[in-house]
């Protein structure tokens, strides 16, 4: 790997991670993917600056897809789909506990006016 | 006492064996206060043992974890408008009897968020298991570095907290409203304190920290903390 492709690969994983941690504090990845996900990217992070681990990753790749130079920009694909799916199903379950919280809020609301109904919100 | 409303709310999973003796006792010795249960979708007896009891119950028809079902109880007291809201604890450690100590202590100190704390008052962790003491130690180093102020037990489920801050924790999500909750808030310009009181052995059910989650726990919370200092400069200040 050049230094300018250790360069790209840091700035993009600087990038992603940015956009990982924009989206936990959004609410829209559970935090739970997110830490999975910026130990991924960590590791991305160690194989370009270390030059060990970028031999040893070099060898691995050469490996598992010989003079397949696209298998890198095919992985790189992988993880941003993964973040994609991991976020939307962050948000699907996000709007589920949201629906949850509510009914259960109602449902305690209204055995509250039924228990007390000369109160102005009911005694839960 | 005061003229307060106040809502006493215990989120309850799979507590069976101890709900029915802590509504007893709650409803004993804080009969001014409102309650209700925060059933997190229990597949045990305790909902059955709930509507016995005729207490006021709100039920997730699953479970959510133990931060929304806070986060529940919170919603439902600013949807109510309750002045304070007070957690505790469904497994029978907090003695309901130390509440009224920690809600006088409360009115009187006019912080936002009180903690009853294990160890505010020794100022060590003796006794905790060697896990759980680090990361107990980790969370109160983080609230001290990032909320100016160390809170020593930032995993109490036995709180006070006032309606001005039930907005701001509605808002967000947070791993179990522990540090994070802490941290979030002292960043939002609101007060934070620890009361001292002592707990009970937990008598039966199940911990919420197994071997797993002691290891991701602490990196989600810590991870967490981070995000509630950057998330508390987005939001609009809220403190009086």
């Amino acid at each position: 790997m050049t230094t300018l492709g250790a360069l790209v690969l840091v700035l993009a994983a600087a990038l992603v991670g940015g956009w990982i941690l924009d989206l936990i504090r959004r609410g829209r990845l559970y935090v739970g993917y997110g830490i999975v996900l910026l130990a991924l990217i960590l590791l991305v992070v160690v194989v370009a600056v270390v030059p060990l681990a970028r031999d040893l990753a070099q060898a691995l790749l050469d490996r598992l897809f010989p003079s397949e130079p696209v298998a890198v920009v095919g992985l790189a694909a992988l993880l941003l789909l993964l973040i994609y799916l991991l976020h939307q199903l962050s948000v699907l379950s996000d709007r589920v506990a949201t629906l949850t919280q509510e009914l259960a809020i109602r449902s305690a609301s209204g055995k509250a006016q039924e228990n007390d109904p000369g109160s102005p919100n009911g005694k839960p | 006492m005061t003229g307060d409303r106040v809502l006493v709310a215990i989120p309850a999973f799979n507590e069976a064996a101890t709900i029915a003796e802590v509504v007893t006792r709650v409803r004993r010795s804080m009969p001014g206060f409102d309650l209700l249960i925060i059933n997190d979708g229990s597949s045990d007896r305790t909902q059955e043992i709930l509507d016995g009891l005729g207490v006021g119950t709100a039920h997730h028809l699953c479970n959510l974890g133990y931060g929304r079902a806070i986060q529940t109880a919170i919603k439902y007291a600013g949807h109510h408008r309750y002045d304070v809201l007070i957690t505790l604890d469904a497994d029978g450690q907090h003695a309901p009897e130390q509440v009224l100590s920690l809600f006088q202590e409360f009115q009187a100190s006019g912080n936002d968020c009180v903690v009853g704390s294990r160890f505010v008052e020794g100022r060590d962790y003796g006794g905790a298991p060697f896990d759980r003491r680090l990361g107990m130690l980790l969370f109160s180093w983080l609230t001290w570095i990032f909320a100016g102020k160390r809170i020593y037990d930032t995993t109490s489920g036995l709180r006070a907290i006032r309606a001005a801050v039930f907005e701001p924790l509605a808002r967000w999500h947070f791993v179990d409203f522990h540090a994070e909750a802490i941290v979030y808030l002292s960043r939002l310009g609101f007060k934070v304190a620890e009361f001292p009181i002592t707990v009970e052995e937990r008598r039966a059910g199940i911990s919420m920290y197994s071997p797993f989650k002691a290891v991701v726990y602490p990196l989600k919370t810590a991870l967490m903390v981070l995000l509630a200092v950057a998330h508390a400069r987005y939001s609009r200040p809220r403190a009086a």
